[in-house]
């Protein structure tokens, strides 16, 4: 019941504590020495020309977003490759050897997956999303 | 690991449904737009001739036809499978289900997105957006329709809402120089994304408390279940994501706007197709995973699902039936009537609950008559634009339109009989067979006499469009020389709608008999 | 046995005619159109002929063709016993062979003759489409298996009865033609219905084949002793009688002559009209039920209409209207007919004067056509030398129509007259009041029936006379119309005078296929062949009486003649004009159509317009425009100005309203239950409480306590009984806590109540 829950409240619990923790010993320990100097702005020691809120070009959130439509996706790859040996085996496992029937499975599965991904990928190409021209 | 190479010839419709979104998807990608001239008005000064010329794409024309092919195909495997659909068969490790009620649902949402389709190019073009992906976001909708009515758990549930959606929300904003339409998309996403949220928190609470989330394996364990809160919040977020896809009050707040930002033939498919596949989402739910005779608390208990969505069914169809009687917009009051007959639906999923499989045929047929005649309506609305970039949307310019569009006008008078309940259209079958299966419980009278009420108030309405189009002169004329789509493949749609309605209404045992036969697994 | 045959050809080509005609007709041009119209007509025509064949060489005698074009139901409900099955599907029998012959055929005549007649009229598309749609109404009428089905055709051709009324609906009064006829069958349709409805509460069918079987309940009494049958009998005939203008629902069809002349022929004269006939012989079974006071007044209405209508043909002024009458009275003959049980009688009445009646409307038709659509007799005359053809074939029609032998309108009067002069009637077995259980017998067998044959022997002289008076105003002596209308003056082109001289051969020889026994042994030959559908009158003539009252009908007749062409050969003489003078009081009393019109009007139109205005200004304008549309208006506006609040675009708002609606049902679906499960009940049994939870199935899984006298102390505690009983130790008045909690979320809700025990 609840008390399953246990461990995850602990975790929490241990988060927030710590991050608590090392924010006051900063407090508490940390030597303040401010000034004019310190607080003033220090890049290039000039101060800045026009807006932060620069328009950026919608191109670069395209990519952004492509990007991470098929990382995330990539990702996919690794919780299959950990799994593959048990995916192409039909029948009990010793360890990461099959004793039983060796399929294609696995690899169909990862085949067709790659297979909508690549037309996806192919789309994207055609309709000129990677291009930036 | 593996499965049945039968589960593959089981899944064909949405197998096929699938790889002809990809295909049609890289032959929009691929082919090249030829321009093959210039349309021009002829009527028109010639400045402003140049305004409304349309590219006309040339070498696209065979996306539609190919698209209503692969539907058409798609129906077919539908067909097939139909037989051995008789006893239900569980695939892909009981993540889906093959049955005759998940087939049905399936059969009924291709059918309204074929009809669709064929209204869409002349649509598309006369209203000079030309979006290619359309057929190929309508076909991978449909996959995720097809998977959700035949979902066997809570992940495949998921997976088919998020599918069907996402198709939902690029069609809805296709229509990129319409400001309306991306403001739809844009809300129906956000909204939906939150939705989704607390969908998938519904799901992980049902498996935190029950430790399964396939369907069947839930109702088996409503009995022991870990804690009761877990549990009924997360049913209580799981009826709330899939109120929002039918539309039902309080869920409701996308729709007025969504459904009449989109595209109009988009908003006929989510109208008829969307709302299809979430109430045979929503019956799978409720039926197939909540209901348990040794447990009926969850269903007929105080805060079982039966009393939540008595209420939202109620909310629904007052509410729907109220803002409609004032909206002088044609899309926006078909979505408000689009709302209340979420009410009238869910009037039948109650009964489900209560009065048992008795009420399950004339859902479906009711489902079935609204899908072909909201699809018809907002085929005849696609059909009668005012003029470029002018849709007929203002009730006062649907005046005299029985004279000028005679055949529009009466597919009109058709379809909002239909939605009013007159006889002899598919939607007085609905009405009365569901009816009268729910007041087989008397518990459920009252609901009843209330939908009865309402359906009567929404009459005026429906009758308001009925009355403008035969009894009102004209106001403002068309764009001058303009002539409406009305013509080829969208007749068609308009045509093969009302049919549908009129067929499904003169001989409502041939439908109902096949509802019966609609069983659903588990 | 029943065989299997494509049926639904028949009306399904005239319906395709239709749907081309009036959808393409006005590109397709007036030959194709003409081409569509005949060709499906005569197409049809053939298949029936074909269908019939089949009938008359394989079936058994007493079988049908059957075509089911629904498989399924037709009307179809699940589930709790309030089952409604319909099944509607075609037949063909011997009866709706003789029906379906009639109507295609001489159906074909009339499209041919039309072609000719309505030549020059713009709508000609349009009226082509409507006759086509009649065509195939009609044929769905006779061909339907079971009263639905029938209903259907009936309506059907209401419908094109109307349209073609009013075909000319630019002329005022051709529209109000239209819509009496319309609104005066609806009054006759309600009967109909209402005893389709009573037939089917009784024994859950209305196919014609299943009717007879279900006789046992049919024969049960259902009101003041009189059996069930009776009653529906008598509905339908209702229904007859505004289809088939008997009194008292005639009024309709003279005015319907405001219609083209074809229309005339074929609707109103030869096959629409006649379908009240052919109902009320296709139900038999119902009207033969004991007692037979259902047939009593069928026979009664009839001869009463058949007199009625006959006496006011002789004073008309106009063609149509003459003809109408003679129609009106015609089909009193036939309700004579099928209301003596002399049915064979009455369908070979139907079937011989849809030749003559066709033929007399095409043959007025041809006349107008001549006069440049003038149809008031008194100002024609001596047209005989223009239009020969017309004139001889009105000649050999109105010798028909008179009964005079051989054509074909002696054997058919003379069969119906002899089975009225035939007919026993049963009443009841006991008296009413002052008459005799004897006497009542001795009216209804004996005198009834005779005072039938008079009306109808006396119909038929007034017949011979107005007929042959119209025939010697029109065709003889000299010209009374304006000379340029004389120098217009034709014989009307082949198309429709090759329909008249058919129709003519059919006056002859029609009546030849019945032949009365008494003349000729194996005459009968239209009475043999549907006597397996249509069981023979019960009682049999002597051959004396039937030779007897052969002659006084002949006789009747060529007086009829004989008197007609005393006061009217060579014109109208002087003594017609004198007697019209002397009699001037009956002369107005029959020109006025006995004043019918004017009696309707005063009973029921006007206190119905009176009652019209009631509800429009009173109850329409005042109570439900002002007080209930704009109350509910304003109501309904205020509610938008709520919704709009939230509806306002902003998607915050939106998502503020998904969480709170989510939490509200949450909390009423938490909170409501165990709410309404604390509003317990009481009852109280000395001393002894029960105490029950409210709140109905919604209380489920629920748990209560109780504390019986609010001491502090729980006497139950988490019990999940919600009927509590509790015994009083003694008298007094005490409080009790009662508290319903949901255990799954902790909310509860707890009421007090006082009990006094004495």
């Amino acid at each position: 019941m609840t008390v399953d829950y246990a461990p995850t409240l602990v975790a929490l619990l241990f988060g927030l504590g710590f991050s608590c923790l090392f924010m006051a010993l900063a407090v508490l320990f940390g030597p303040k020495r401010g000034g004019e100097t310190k607080l003033s702005p220090f890049e290039c020691g000039s101060d800045p020309i026009g807006s932060p809120r620069v328009r950026f070009s919608v191109k670069f959130y395209q990519v952004a977003i492509l990007f991470l439509i098929f990382d995330i996706e990539a990702a996919f790859l690794y919780p299959w490759a950990s799994q593959f040996r048990r995916l192409s085996c039909i029948g009990p496992m010793a360890g990461l050897s099959c004793l039983g029937t060796v399929t294609l499975f696995g690899f169909v599965e990862m085949l067709v997956f790659l297979g909508t991904l690549g037309v996806a990928l192919a789309y994207v190409w055609r309709k000129r999303a990677i291009g930036w021209g | 690991m593996s499965f049945d190479l039968e589960d593959l010839r089981r899944t064909a419709p949405l197998l096929l449904l699938s790889a002809a979104g990809l295909v049609l998807l890289l032959l929009e990608a691929f082919s090249r737009v030829r321009l093959i001239g210039r349309h021009y008005h002829k009527k028109l000064p010639p400045e402003t001739s140049e305004a409304y010329a349309v590219p006309l794409a040339g070498s696209r024309t065979y996306l539609m036809p190919l698209t209503v092919l692969f539907l058409a195909a798609a129906l077919g495997l539908v067909v097939w499978l139909w037989p051995e659909a008789a006893e239900p068969h569980y695939l892909y490790r009981r993540m889906l289900v093959l049955d005759r009620f998940g087939l049905l649902l399936s059969g009924v949402c291709i059918t309204a997105a074929a009809i669709g389709a064929l209204g869409a190019p002349a649509y598309l073009r006369e209203q000079r957006m030309e979006f290619g992906e359309y057929y190929a976001l309508l076909l991978l909708s449909l996959a995720g329709m097809v998977m959700l009515v035949s979902a066997a758990d809570l992940v495949s549930l998921l997976l088919g809402v998020e599918t069907m959606s996402l198709g939902a929300y690029v069609l809805t904003g296709s229509w990129r120089r319409s400001p309306r339409s991306s403001e739809a998309a844009m809300k129906y996403f956000l909204m939906g994304a939150f939705v989704s949220a607390i969908l998938l928190y519904g799901i992980a609470l049902i498996y935190g408390s029950t430790g399964t989330t396939e369907l069947a394996e839930v109702r088996a364990h409503l009995s022991e279940m870990r804690s009761a809160p877990v549990f009924y919040l997360g049913m209580f977020f799981l009826l709330a994501g899939l109120a929002f896809k039918i539309a039902a009050v309080p869920f409701h707040m996308w729709a007025p706007d969504v459904y009449e930002g989109a595209p109009t033939p988009v908003t006929g498919f989510m109208m008829a197709a969307v709302k299809t596949a979430a109430f045979g989402g929503l019956i799978r739910l409720c039926v197939g995973g909540l209901t348990s005779g040794r447990v009926p608390e969850v269903s007929t208990g105080p805060t079982g699902w039966v009393n939540v969505l008595f209420v939202l069914s109620a909310l629904s169809m007052t509410l729907g039936n109220l803002a409609a009687l004032r909206q002088e917009n044609i899309k926006r009051l078909l979505a408000y009537s689009s709302i209340a007959h979420a009410g009238y639906l869910l009037v039948g999923v109650v009964a489900l609950g209560v009065v048992g499989d008795a009420a399950r045929a004339p859902l479906i047929y009711y489902l079935l008559g609204y899908a072909v005649t909201v699809v018809g309506a907002m085929a005849v609305v696609a059909a009668l634009a005012m003029g470029p970039g002018q849709e007929r949307l203002p009730i006062e310019q649907w005046a005299g339109l029985g004279q000028r569009h005679p055949a529009m006008a009466l597919a009109m008078t058709l379809f909002l009989l239909s939605l009013g309940g007159f006889p002899p259209t598919a939607g007085f079958f609905g009405k009365f067979y569901l009816f009268r299966a729910a007041l087989q419980n008397p518990s459920l009278l009252l609901l009843v006499l209330l939908a009865i009420v309402n359906s009567l108030v929404s009459v005026y309405y429906y009758l308001r469009i009925v009355t403008a189009m035969y009894f009102r002169t004209p106001q403002e004329e068309e764009v001058e020389g303009h002539v409406p789509a009305a013509q080829g493949a969208l007749r068609l749609a308009v045509l093969l709608a009302a049919l549908l309605v009129l067929g499904l209404g003169v001989w409502p045992g041939w439908a109902a008999t096949v509802a019966e036969a609609a069983k659903l697994a588990g | 046995m029943d065989a299997s045959f494509p049926l639904h050809l028949i009306p399904l080509l005239p319906l395709l005619g239709a749907i081309i005609n009036l959808l393409l007709g006005r590109r397709l041009g007036k030959g194709a159109v003409a081409l569509v119209a005949c060709g499906s007509v005569a197409a049809a025509a053939l298949v029936a002929t074909r269908a019939v064949w089949v009938l008359g060489t394989e079936g058994l005698p007493s079988g049908a063709l059957v075509d089911r074009f629904f498989q399924a139901d037709w009307i179809f409900s699940s589930g709790d016993g309030l089952d409604l099955h319909v099944s509607a599907g075609l037949m063909l029998d011997r009866l709706s062979a003789v029906m379906v012959l009639v109507v295609t055929w001489i159906g074909l005549l009339i499209h041919i003759y039309a072609t000719g007649y309505m030549e020059h009229d713009p709508g000609y598309h349009r009226f082509f489409g409507y006759l086509n749609l009649f065509m195939g109404a009609m044929l769905i009428l006779v061909l339907g298996d079971s009263l639905p089905v029938t209903f259907v055709g009936w309506e059907g051709v209401g419908v094109c009865s109307y349209l073609l009324i009013g075909f000319w609906y630019a002329e005022d009064k051709n529209a109000t033609a239209g819509r009496k006829a319309f609104i005066v069958n609806r009054v006759g349709d309600f009967g109909f219905l209402l005893g389709m409805c009573l037939l089917f509460s009784l024994i859950g069918t209305l196919k014609y084949s299943e009717i007879g079987s279900h006789m046992q309940t049919l024969r049960q009494p259902l009101w003041l002793g009189w059996p069930a049958a009776c009653f529906i009998a008598l509905l339908i005939f209702v229904g007859c009688t505004g289809k088939s203008a008997q009194i008292p629902l005639h009024i309709w069809l003279p005015d319907a002559m405001a219609g083209p002349t074809p229309v005339s022929a074929l609707i109103h004269a030869a096959t629409m009209v006649t379908a009240g006939v052919y109902v009320v012989a296709r139900t038999h079974v119902l009207f033969d039920v004991f007692p037979t006071s259902a047939k009593m007044v069928v026979a009664g209405i009839g001869a009463a209409t058949a007199l009625m209508a006959a006496t006011v043909g002789i004073v008309q002024r106009d063609f149509k209207r003459i003809l109408a009458y003679s129609t009106v009275s015609q089909l009193g003959f036939m309700f004579v007919g099928v209301g003596t049980g002399a049915y064979a009688a009455g369908i070979f009445h139907l079937m011989t004067h849809a030749f003559f009646k066709a033929g007399l409307f095409l043959g007025a038709g041809s006349v107008m056509h001549a006069m440049g659509g003038e149809g008031d007799i008194t100002k024609m005359g001596g047209l005989g030398k223009h239009l020969p053809v017309t004139r001889w074939t009105f000649f050999i029609y109105c010798l028909a129509i008179a009964g005079i032998f051989p054509l074909a309108g002696f054997f058919s009067k003379d069969a119906i007259l002899a089975g009225a002069w035939a007919a026993r009637f049963q009443l009841a077995r006991q008296g009413f009041g002052p008459f005799s259980v004897e006497w009542v017998q001795h009216f209804t067998q004996d005198i009834y029936p005779k005072l039938i044959w008079s009306l109808l022997a006396a119909a038929a002289l007034c017949t011979a006379f107005y007929m042959w008076r119209l025939y010697f105003v029109v065709f003889t002596g000299r010209f009374r119309g304006t000379a340029d209308q004389e120098h217009h003056l034709h014989e009307s082109p082949p198309e429709m005078t090759v329909p008249l001289m058919v129709l003519a051969a059919g006056s002859v020889v029609a009546g030849w296929v019945g032949v009365p026994a008494v003349m000729y042994h194996e005459g009968d030959w239209f009475g043999a062949w549907l006597a397996p559908v249509l069981p023979p009158p019960a009682q049999e003539l002597s051959h004396s009486v039937e030779w007897g009252l052969m002659a006084v009908a002949l006789c009747l007749s060529v007086i009829g003649i004989a008197s007609a062409y005393l006061l009217y050969y060579g014109g109208i003489s002087e003594a017609a004009r004198r007697a019209a003078q002397i009699l001037r009081p009956l002369y107005l009393l029959l020109y006025n159509k006995y004043y019918i019109d004017e009696l309707y009007d005063v009973v029921f139109v006007r206190p119905l317009k009176r009652t019209a205005w009631f509800l429009w200004y009173v109850v329409d304008a005042f109570f439900i425009d002002k007080v209930l549309v704009q109350g509910w208006a304003w109501m309904v506006s205020m509610l938008g100005r709520a919704v709009r609040y939230l509806q306002n675009g902003e998607v915050q708002r939106y998502l503020v309203g998904v969480l709170v609606g989510t939490a509200g049902i949450l909390w009423v679906t938490t909170t409501l239950p165990p709410r309404r499960a604390a509003a317990f009940r009481l009852s109280q049994q000395g001393r002894r409480v029960t105490l029950e939870a409210g709140g109905g199935s919604s209380r489920v899984g629920l748990v209560y306590r109780v504390d019986w006298e609010s001491d502090g102390k729980w006497d139950e505690v988490d019990t999940r009984w919600s009927t509590l009983t509790h015994e009083y130790p003694g008298q007094g008045t005490y409080k009790i806590l009662f508290e319903a909690r949901d255990p799954r979320w902790g909310t509860s809700s707890t009421r007090r109540r006082v009990v006094h025990i004495e």
